[in-house]
């Protein structure tokens, strides 16, 4: 296991912990690193959301392990959220504020005034106007900004967890890639020194006005679903034309004006990040009068193609579905997590399960999640092997399998049962070496 | 089992028919009636199943209601009712029951007929219809490329399109699906054809509905639709399976045709087609608005045919409408009816009732096959009130016939709307249906009178008689259950005036030949340039018109 990258050795912060509020992974990787950085953490959280995040994100092994390590060492401090945000604001002097929107009970966001509760709360509280606070999540353009003008103090913050990814939350914080973030005050960076480490470390860094870092961060996650959402579209084409998308894909990759990433044609984009942006995005557009037909499209073929795999299936067996047996390798939103929000499994399997077909799911990380979300379902088996039973199904669908971990294609070959790869997992060898059919997205044997 | 009204006299030998015939020779103006019995309006409107009910603009009394409801306790009205909710076969011609009450029975009723179980057979089709509805508004029903359903076509004539196009037009608002349903009913291909061209046929799936899956009108129109399917090259097997739900009370006739068992519906010989919308033939609405609100719908006639079952006869009002209907008709020789719902959504109900009344109470000779010697049901027709006030309504007005009218309107609308607009129109809409039954019933003096004018020339061509009866009726709200309600209100009726004209309700003869005429005649129109048409024009022993007509069309045909 990797050991903290900082260790802070001033003991100016004991008596002054850094105050968070939430209990999303974001919350808790937050924390995490907050004591990497030699800082105390008084996390205010509901219970029950906690332990639900912990269990879902059990595959964060760094994370969960320096979690249990922090909190063994009292390092982090788990408090129950109170109905109220004054409690929070008077209960102690913090050396900063860290708010999660999202995770905010709905007592603090209520108000009468249109602002939320809890900035009326800290307005009125005896928190020093230059102890900082920082927001971070993802809602309509505007509303952070709008809050951090609601706030009677100088020092509010804007950090948007673009740098964040699933299977490695701890560093890819504690390194980012980009850092973003919003200042009330401009040129004031300075106040939240607290932050400074992770600044200096991360690739690349921007720091601007709040709303522009907001239209930032939405405008960078809606250009990466478009770019998602164009490959899938034109995967339609090279499935009538007859060509691999992939290649199509390595080819574009090597135009540096294009880039490679975010090309891959597939099940569409899920998680949490990006459908909330797009859906954060479709509510800031509904409320004005500007066009959006891009965006639009974008979210209505992602959609789509979070069942084209299943109309494969369909149109390959001419529709005589009911009653068969089939595998499905990964449920995954992405090869090594173990989350499934908005992932392709959940429109499969409810598709598959409604023509009474059996369904045998082999998804280590994400099993405790759909076990929990299915729990009465007859026609759902957990396989421990890829290749268990694989000679009594009459398809196997591949959804989610890491990039690391090797096919069993000669297990393949010795059941020869049509392959239907949603996420183009198998290289173009790989699909020539099977002896049974393959159709994937943009491609096929 | 012989009817029990077999056995009754004739309605016209029954002294309250005559007495009621003594009394229609009364000079009845409305404007004495009210200004005779200040606490008319209370007397004569009654509150039940969330209708208020107002008659008092109709040209009766105290005595001829109750002169009505003792004919209709001679004529056996209370054992019809029973009659034909039990089973019997008060469909005498055809010697059927007519059990469309049955359809909405909850499920913890009992009913048997001819050893069946009707409750559980109505509550086994209504199930699988939910099964299927469910399905299709799911998104699990796929057409033939694994597409979900986008849109559902319906394709039926007469009581399998007038109902639900009514239904669904009336409660669309409710609709929460993204699935587009249409109607398609002309034998001649019109709607059909442009549907088709605007409709995937990777994501249309197509309702045949037709009770005896014989009518050419509707089959012709799904030989289209299964053509149209085929011409994609995908597998018959598959398009028969994935995109038709047939709905009949013949399934060796849907299964010859091609479609699935699993997605076949059940209907019964002991529903009349028009009478036939609570079962699986409102398939189509129950896709629209969901099963939930499909069942409140249901919920709502069998309220009302408890109140039809349970209500006395001067409280009961499908009981009155149906009295008063036979009063003008037959008593005061007011052959024409017109129906004015003064709500957009009610647009179809007019015509729908068309049907109802007219192919139901149509008729000419009794039960026992005598002729009527009196008027029965009166030519109807009708239309959404304010646009009837820029068409029609001149002559009832100022035309030389005359024409009872039932106003329809719903109290309560746009409610949860912020649009202060849309209640101020809704409000006018009200005003005016309130305005109209009064300019007709009491003409000029409906306007508070101006002494000091003088009549001038001009003021004669502005003169309203008045004195047109009608019946005023106004829906709380409308909604699935109300709606469901108002149509069983009308369905009662029916069968009250032809209780009292001792007619079947329930039979159809009248529509019979013209089908057996047309099998003759399609046989001498050439469809395309006939080598032998010389030939076949010989054989042909039409009237010298048809045969006329015939040469004209077929010419042309051979021209083109």
């Amino acid at each position: 296991m990797n050991m903290p990258a900082y260790v802070k050795t001033s003991k100016s912060s004991e008596d002054n912990p850094c105050v968070i509020v939430g209990h999303s992974i974001d919350a808790i990787t937050t924390a995490t690193v907050m004591v990497s950085l030699g800082n105390k953490v008084s996390l205010y959280t509901n219970q029950q959301e906690l332990e639900h995040t912990l269990t879902n994100y059990k595959f964060e092994y760094q994370q969960q392990a320096l979690w249990q390590l922090y909190l063994n060492q009292k390092n982090i401090v788990v408090q129950p959220i109170p109905e109220q945000a004054t409690e929070v604001f008077t209960q102690e002097v913090a050396s900063l504020y860290w708010l999660f929107h999202s995770d905010l009970p709905e007592t603090w966001c209520q108000s009468s005034d249109n602002k939320p509760a809890w900035v009326n709360q800290l307005n009125e509280s005896q928190v020093p106007s230059q102890t900082p606070v920082i927001i971070s999540g993802i809602s309509t353009l505007g509303v952070f900004a709008n809050i951090a003008d609601y706030c009677q103090r100088p020092w509010v913050y804007y950090v948007p967890f673009v740098f964040l990814q699933d299977g490695s939350a701890y560093l890819s914080m504690l390194s980012p890639k980009l850092w973003l973030m919003g200042e009330k005050t401009a040129d004031s960076i300075e106040k939240v020194a607290i932050l400074q480490p992770l600044i200096a470390q991360a690739q690349r860094s921007y720091i601007s006005d709040i709303a522009t870092i907001e239209f930032s961060r939405s405008a960078i996650m809606s250009m990466l679903a478009t770019r998602v959402s164009f490959m899938n579209e034109w995967s339609r084409l090279a499935d009538h034309q007859g060509v691999d998308i992939q290649e199509v894909a390595d080819i574009m990759g090597l135009d540096t004006r294009i880039g490679s990433s975010y090309l891959k044609a597939g099940w569409g984009f899920g998680g949490t990040t990006l459908p909330a942006e797009i859906n954060a995005l479709q509510q800031t557009l509904a409320h004005t009068q500007v066009d959006h037909r891009l965006m639009e499209a974008v979210d209505l073929i992602n959609n789509d193609q979070k069942e084209l795999i299943f109309r494969k299936f369909w149109q390959y067996f001419d529709g005589a579905i009911e009653n068969k047996q089939v595998s499905i390798w990964g449920a995954s939103y992405k090869s090594g997590s173990g989350r499934t929000s908005e992932a392709a499994i959940h429109p499969l399997l409810n598709l598959l399960w409604s023509y009474n077909i059996t369904t045998q799911v082999y998804a280590s990380e994400a099993k405790s999640e759909l076990a929990g979300l299915y729990p009465d379902q007859p026609l759902l088996q957990f396989i421990e092997s890829p290749t268990e039973q694989l000679a009594d199904c009459d398809a196997l669908f591949v959804l989610s399998w890491p990039q690391t971990k090797r096919l069993p294609i000669s297990a393949l070959n010795e059941v020869v049962i049509p392959v239907f790869d949603a996420q183009n997992a198998f290289t173009k060898a790989q699909i020539q070496s099977l002896t049974g059919d393959y159709q994937g997205i943009g491609r096929s044997k | 089992m012989i009817p029990a009204h077999r056995n009754n006299p004739l309605p016209t030998q029954l002294p309250q028919w005559q007495q009621l015939q003594h009394l229609a020779q009364k000079p009845w103006s409305l404007t004495q009636l009210f200004d005779q019995q200040q606490d008319r309006a209370q007397k004569f409107s009654v509150q039940a199943a969330g209708i208020y009910f107002d008659y008092s603009k109709q040209c009766l009394d105290e005595s001829v209601k109750k002169q009505l409801i003792q004919l209709a306790e001679a004529c056996g009205l209370p054992q019809r009712i029973q009659s034909l909710y039990q089973g019997d076969k008060v469909n005498s011609s055809e010697d059927r029951a007519a059990l469309h009450t049955a359809l909405r029975l909850p499920k913890t009723a009992k009913l048997s007929h001819q050893g069946i179980d009707v409750v559980a057979e109505v509550h086994d089709s209504l199930d699988k219809a939910a099964d299927l509805v469910s399905r299709i508004r799911n998104g699990i029903w796929r057409g033939y490329s694994g597409k979900a359903i986008t849109d559902v076509v319906n394709i039926g004539v007469g009581g399998s399109d007038l109902g639900p196009v009514m239904a669904n037009t009336a409660l669309d608002e409710w609709a929460d699906s993204d699935i587009e349903v249409h109607f398609v009913s002309n034998m001649d291909g019109t709607q059909l054809g442009s549907l088709l061209e605007r409709l995937n046929p990777e994501t249309t799936l197509f309702i045949i509905s037709s009770k005896s899956f014989g009518t050419v009108d509707t089959l012709s129109n799904a030989e289209t639709a299964r053509a149209w399917l085929l011409s994609t090259g995908a597998s018959k097997t598959t398009l028969l399976r994935r995109h038709f739900i047939g709905i009949s009370a013949n399934p060796e006739r849907v299964s010859a045709w091609g479609i699935a068992p699993e997605h076949q519906l059940k209907l019964w010989d002991w529903v009349g087609g028009r009478f036939s919308m609570w079962s699986a033939i409102g398939l189509a609405v129950a896709i629209r608005i969901g099963t939930e609100r499909f069942n409140e719908m249901l919920q709502g006639a069998y309220a009302m045919d408890q109140h039809f079952l349970h209500a006395d006869f001067d409280q009961n009002l499908p009981v009155l409408l149906g009295l008063i209907g036979v009063w003008n008709s037959t008593f005061l020789d007011i052959n024409a009816h017109t129906v004015l719902p003064y709500d957009g959504r009610l647009k179809y109900f007019p015509s729908y009732l068309t049907q109802l009344e007219m192919e139901s109470n149509g008729k000419s000779v009794t039960h026992d096959g005598q002729p009527v010697t009196y008027a029965t049901c009166p030519i109807l027709w009708g239309e959404i009130g304010s646009n009837a006030q820029h068409a029609f309504y001149q002559l009832l007005h100022q035309g030389t016939q005359k024409v009872s009218c039932d106003f329809i309107a719903c109290v309560n609308y746009y409610q949860d709307s912020e649009s202060c607009e849309l209640k101020r129109q809704h409000a006018l809409s009200l005003a005016n249906c309130l305005a109209q039954s009064r300019v007709l019933a009491f003409g000029n003096e409906a306007l508070a009178a101006k002494p000091e004018q003088e009549v001038s020339e001009l003021d004669k061509f502005k003169r309203y008689r008045g004195n047109q009866p009608s019946t005023t009726i106004l829906l709380d709200e409308l909604s699935p259950s109300s709606f469901g309600a108002l149509i069983a209100l009308y369905e009662h009726k029916v069968f009250v005036m032809a209780s009292l004209w001792d007619i079947n309700p329930f039979d159809q003869w009248g529509v019979e030949m013209g089908k057996k005429v047309a099998d003759e005649v399609f046989a001498h129109i050439h469809l395309a340039k006939p080598e032998s048409s010389a030939a076949v024009e010989e054989q042909a022993t039409f009237d010298s018109s048809t045969q006329a007509l015939l040469q004209h069309i077929n010419k042309q045909i051979e021209e083109k």
